[in-house]
């Protein structure tokens, strides 16, 4: 064998031309970034060639989500943002502190809005509507980019129906409804047309009476299904009413995103112009397991999850079952949901929502007849935001992506392979191109890796223990699910392997393998899906008191440690999205995700790099210049590696993966976890076309024992600030496509409801009460119940817990602690 | 061809036009026009405005006083109570100004305050709207809180127009930018080199390796010495930080040591969540205004705010011009008001 020396004194020598010299001279920054520049604004003063981390949320409502307001949220879009850059809001319950005379007084004539704007006050001061509680980041957490992502379906339908109106009016005339679309409604105010609609005075007796759930169901089953979206009777017999609405909020969205975003160059702040499209798909499920969602074409069993008596088989279905309905008796519960995002303010005039373009089961696809074809599919969708924006001449800046979230709740439609359908490859080139990134993780449980609902396991292949995770049902959406993992209808053979993403990356490859292009080439992003106009609060802390939805989370605590609540024990505190760019501008930070260099968090801050190729310096670690070696011998989070030319007669070489990470700072008076360890997850197809996958530790331990005190919550030692680490394929087959993305682990810490719990003084280690008991032996005894005290004792709680709370607390079902952790984006082999 | 009026004739013509009726009516109606614009005589129809002194009596101000301690439980002092009493002068001048105005004329939310105020009155079924409102003003229901308050809200409104503004100019922009520096000023931020030893690394020789680092770093120049650092993810310069974004990443003790350091020379070393560091500050850039195009839009806003906030301003003080105010027991509150009753 010949001296590897010289073929790698050669590289040393490539690699010291290419990487930039000496980190310490300052660079000017760069005339001709590696990004377009598609705006007017200053350069930023902080621009950085190989890159900064910035943190930021891709997944928020706030009151303009009709989920949102009706769960008495008043943070709009401005809040939200004013919330991302450090400033302080307010949440619900609100408090009338009205005087008197104020009370009786009409709303203070102002400016004509056509878009509400719910106002509130903070606690002392005097208005309708008074914050009781308020929440702010910590110095130094604020955000450095958020996109806000309201539901677009409602957005026309939200504001008529909790429009707070300011004008008075005595004809229509007065409310100028040519262009507000407002009338003089009954209380001579100025107020949309449809305000006084039957479904719209339900979905305000909601909001007044602190409960949530037939209005907004009502209107998510007109607008969120795939079969024939249409909007209320409200909106006028074409909709029309509810369209002219949409677009003034939309107006107002593009407007305040404009106000939070620095031009300057500073670039302390990066806003995105957003919206949420919501479908609902109202697939059936075969009765054989694995087959892919049905078609149910009757739509009319009568008991969920049982195929009527005589129910003919279904087309869709392998083995010539009934297609039957869902778990929940009524259609319209896979989350199919995406978050699209705009580079700048070059935007589409009107969102694209459910209503206008619902899923299809592909191009050309007849949903009704084509079996193997559920309705799942983006296609029509993803073409028209192409045709809308990217293509649009009219609009030559835009450009937009679109991010899946919660597949764990899709019951398996999220990512089904576009196979079937008569022009598959053109939904996958689509997919390929407009869906580079999923959402891996949020307040609705992570979608990473699936697990056994029975036990609450991991069940993957080899099996990953630490999939055991936040994991949230996916029946839970329905809100149909049973216990805490152990419901009876959440069976290991109806949570479909295509409901998790580290199943569909090797889906991907397989199909890229026979097809040439990957329809789910996708990176990771983290989000909140939080309903109170607070992007990024991610903190478990802070959630255990704020909950993330509404007054209708955490207003009592038998919602918030009730397994059984949608959004009870099984929520988490939600994801963040780390993106590694230039510099905090939309340009830059919109080129990392599309270039998918960004890595997901479990929501604490841990700071994450990966470099992966066949020419990283095996030095790389211990040399200074991490960055600049690691672009110059490979490619970051989210690349694609290309099979190396060889020498003839030379073994091929594998490729190897330099990952180095930081621990969570933490702030002031509240210090990070340290981190535990790394992990390389290798997904690859063999030569039959099968998927296998393998995780690696690569770094640091897996000793996970005592290191976080219970009743403080504070790290008791251990773990490491920092880890770099260079890892090489130890099983590479050049000839085979493959996958490799990193898990970095923190020590364990507390879970939210840790928190929660300790608030309350609930102590595990102690019984639940104190006896009261005539017997003195058995006075002040602990208890669990009166039967502990004796014949005439009684078991005594203190004041600051109840029996549900202590039991739920102490049930050792719930986990005590989590692992935070975050996933960067995959780097993916192509031979 | 030119026609000539031969002698004789002319004094025919002459003599019939004379004496026709309709020469006697232009000259009548001419005569009565210079007339008119001539002398200009003062408007009969209109009497001249009345502005009565505004008077704020001791109990009224006792009433004040009451209302405060009820809403908010204390005794207001007596700035509180001038601020009080102020805003009553203010509210009752720009209700009367709007009544002199007659804002209230064809207003369709005070007219539907009568009507609600007389069909609350009974008896009247089936009368139209125009009909009851004229009877609620002849019966004086238009003193009323809810329409006060709405005239109140509308001559605030108008005093703070101009129609005849001119639009803004960059000028008007930069000055506005200038007046208000610290709501725009962009963050201060450093430039800065660190020199990074690794507590996980280093272990317990780690204040002992950061003495040594700093000796030697101080005989290097500056681009040699950061061979000294042990490896730093986010690397060993860190080009124009704020302070928020140097807490984010080393926490907050870290940041306040950096930016109190002097420029040009390495540092004791200062601990972050990650080891000790030795930090070069290279520049230190001060708050600074960011250029005109970036706030563009804020300041059309702004500027527009505060130009309408000086028009009432200006309105409000000429309305104190007009009314004499007596406040009983504050003759600091009190003013003569220029004997401009008569003024239109």
């Amino acid at each position: 064998m010949r001296s590897p020396s010289i073929q790698t004194g050669v590289l040393w020598i490539l690699l010291i031309a290419l990487a930039p010299t000496g980190s310490a001279q300052s660079a000017p920054p760069d005339p001709n970034p590696p990004f377009e520049r598609t705006e007017v604004r200053e350069r930023c003063a902080s621009y950085e060639p190989t890159k900064q981390p910035f943190f930021g949320e891709t997944h928020l409502h706030t009151a303009y989500s009709f989920d949102a307001v009706v769960l008495d949220t008043r943070n709009t879009p401005a809040d939200a943002y004013w919330y991302a850059k450090g400033g302080r809001v307010g949440l619900p319950p609100w408090a009338d502190t009205r005087t008197a005379e104020q009370a009786q007084l009409p709303p203070p004539p102002s400016m004509r809005t056509y878009v509400t704007e719910h106002p509130y006050c903070m606690p002392g001061e005097h208005c309708q509507f008074m914050a009781t509680r308020t929440i702010q980041f910590p110095e130094g957490r604020a955000l450095d980019f958020a996109a806000i992502t309201d539901h677009s379906e409602q957005f026309g339908e939200s504001n008529i129906c909790t429009f707070e109106a300011t004008e008075t009016c005595a004809t229509d005339q007065d409310c100028d409804p040519a262009v507000t679309g407002q009338e003089c409604a009954s209380d001579n105010m100025c107020r949309p047309k449809g305000y006084d609609s039957p479904l719209c005075s339900i979905a305000r007796d909601e909001i007044s009476r602190l409960r949530q759930g037939a209005a907004a169901s009502i209107f998510a089953g007109l607008e969120n299904v795939s079969q024939n979206p249409t909007r209320p009777a409200f909106c006028g017999p074409d909709g029309s009413l509810c369209v002219r609405q949409a677009k003034l909020v939309w107006d107002k969205i593009r407007d305040d995103a404009e106000a939070a975003y620095d031009r300057t160059s500073s670039c302390t702040f990066t806003s995105f112009i957003a919206y949420e499209y919501t479908a609902m798909a109202a697939n059936g499920r075969c009765a054989d397991a694995d087959a892919l969602p049905c078609w149910d074409q009757s739509q009319d069993n009568a008991i969920p999850d049982v195929p009527d008596a005589g129910s003919p088989p279904s087309a869709d279905c392998p083995s010539g079952a009934a297609c039957i309905n869902n778990f929940t008796g009524n259609s319209g519960a896979d989350n199919l949901h995406r978050n699209v995002i705009f580079r700048n303010d070059d935007v589409i005039d009107s969102p694209i929502s459910n209503v206008e373009s619902p899923l299809g089961c592909g191009f050309g696809a007849d949903c009704t007849s084509t079996p193997g074809s559920p309705v799942a599919s983006p296609a029509v969708m993803l073409q028209r935001l192409k045709a809308d924006c990217i293509e649009n001449p009219a609009k030559p800046r835009c450009d937009v992506l679109a991010i899946p979230h919660n597949p764990n709740m899709s019951r398996g439609s999220m990512f089904i392979l576009p196979e079937n359908t008569p022009d598959g490859l053109a939904e996958a080139y689509l997919r390929n191109q407009l869906e580079p990134l999923v959402e891996l993780v949020q307040i609705k449980g992570q979608s990473e890796c699936r697990y056994n609902a029975k036990t609450g396991m991991a069940w993957t292949n080899p099996p990953d223990e630490l999939c055991d995770f936040e994991n949230q049902g996916w029946a839970r959406l329905g809100g149909a699910a049973d216990g805490y993992l152990t419901d009876e209808m959440q069976t290991t053979e109806s949570i479909p392997a295509r409901s998790y993403v580290r199943n569909t990356l090797a889906s991907g490859i397989a199909y890229a393998a026979e097809q040439g292009v990957n329809p789910f080439q996708l990176g990771f992003v983290g989000g909140l899906d939080n309903h109170n106009g607070t992007p990024g609060q991610s903190e478990e802390q802070q959630y255990a008191k704020s909950g993330a939805h509404g007054v209708q989370s955490f207003a009592t605590s038998s919602e918030a440690l009730n397994e059984r609540f949608f959004l009870g024990l099984e929520t988490n505190a939600g994801g963040l999205t780390v993106a590694w760019a230039e510099e905090n501008s939309r340009d830059a930070i919109f080129t990392a995700l599309k270039n998918r260099e960004t890595y997901a968090t479990s929501g604490t801050r841990p700071i994450v790099r990966v470099f992966g190729g066949f020419r990283l310096p095996s030095n790389i670690c211990e040399t200074g210049d991490f960055a600049a070696r690691g672009y110059a011998g490979g490619v970051p989070m989210g690349g694609t590696l290309k099979r190396e030319p060889r020498p003839p007669r030379r073994v091929a070489q594998a490729p190897s993966f330099a990952i180095s990470a930081l621990m969570d700072p933490g702030w002031s008076g509240h210090p990070g976890t340290p981190l535990q360890r790394a992990q390389i997850i290798k997904g690859w197809v063999d030569a039959a076309g099968r998927t296998h996958e393998k995780v690696y530790d690569v770094a640091g331990t897996a000793d996970d024992e005592d290191k976080v005190d219970l009743r403080t919550c504070r790290p008791t030692g251990g773990g490491l600030k920092n880890l770099c680490t260079l890892w090489t394929d130890p099983d590479f087959d050049p000839a085979r496509h493959a996958f490799y993305y990193v898990r970095v682990l923190e020590n364990p810490s507390c879970r939210w409801n840790q928190y929660y719990c300790n608030s309350r003084g609930v102590d595990c280690s102690k019984p639940m009460g104190i006896c009261r008991s005539q017997v003195r032996t058995l006075h002040e005894r602990g208890c669990n119940s009166d039967a502990d005290c004796g014949g005439g004792g009684v078991c005594t709680l203190p004041d600051s817990y109840e029996e549900f709370e202590y039991t739920q607390c102490c049930s050792g079902i719930v986990p005590q602690t989590v692992q935070q952790r975050a996933w960067t984006s995959p780097i993916w082999y192509t031979p | 061809m030119i026609r000539q009026w031969p002698g004789h004739l002319l004094g025919h013509w002459l003599g019939r036009w004379l004496r026709h009726p309709v020469l006697h009516f232009l000259l009548i109606g001419t005569t009565l026009f210079a007339a008119s614009e001539l002398w200009s005589p003062p408007e009969p129809e209109r009497p001249p405005v009345q502005r009565e002194p505004i008077l704020i009596s001791a109990e009224q101000i006792r009433l004040m006083q009451g209302d405060f301690v009820r809403h908010w439980g204390v005794v207001p002092t007596s700035a509180q109570m001038s601020a009080l009493i102020a805003q009553t002068l203010e509210e009752e001048m720009l209700y009367r100004e709007a009544r002199v105005l007659a804002l209230d004329f064809r207003d369709g939310s005070v007219n539907r305050r009568l009507v609600e105020k007389m069909r609350a009155l009974g008896d009247r079924p089936g009368r139209p709207p125009e009909e009851l409102a004229r009877e609620a003003r002849a019966l004086g229901l238009d003193e009323d809180i809810v329409i006060r308050r709405l005239l109140i809200e509308k001559m605030r409104i108008l005093l703070a127009q101009d129609p005849s503004a001119p639009p803004l100019t960059d000028a008007d922009l930069q000055d506005y930018l200038d007046r208000h520096r610290e709501r725009f000023l962009q963050p201060a931020e450093l430039t800065f080199s660190h020199l990074f030893l690794d507590d996980g690394l280093r272990g317990a020789d780690l204040e002992e390796a950061a003495r040594a680092t700093l000796a030697r770093a101080r005989t290097l120049p500056s681009a040699d010495a950061v061979a000294l650092s042990d490896p730093f993810l986010l690397g060993l310069q860190f080009r124009a930080y704020s302070r928020t974004r140097i807490m984010a990443r080393f926490g907050t003790a870290f940041a306040e040591q950096v930016f109190a350091l002097e420029p040009g020379i390495w540092s004791d070393p200062i601990a972050s969540p990650y080891g000790l560091h030795l930090v070069l500050v290279e520049e230190k850039r001060e708050p600074r205004l960011p250029e005109l195009a970036a706030l563009r839009q804020q300041l059309v806003e702004a500027v527009g705010t505060e130009r309408a906030a000086q028009r009432l301003a200006q309105g409000l003080a000429r309305l104190r011009e007009r009314y004499a105010i007596r406040v009983e027991g504050r003759d600091d509150l009190s003013t003569p008001g220029v004997a401009l009753a008569a003024q239109p």
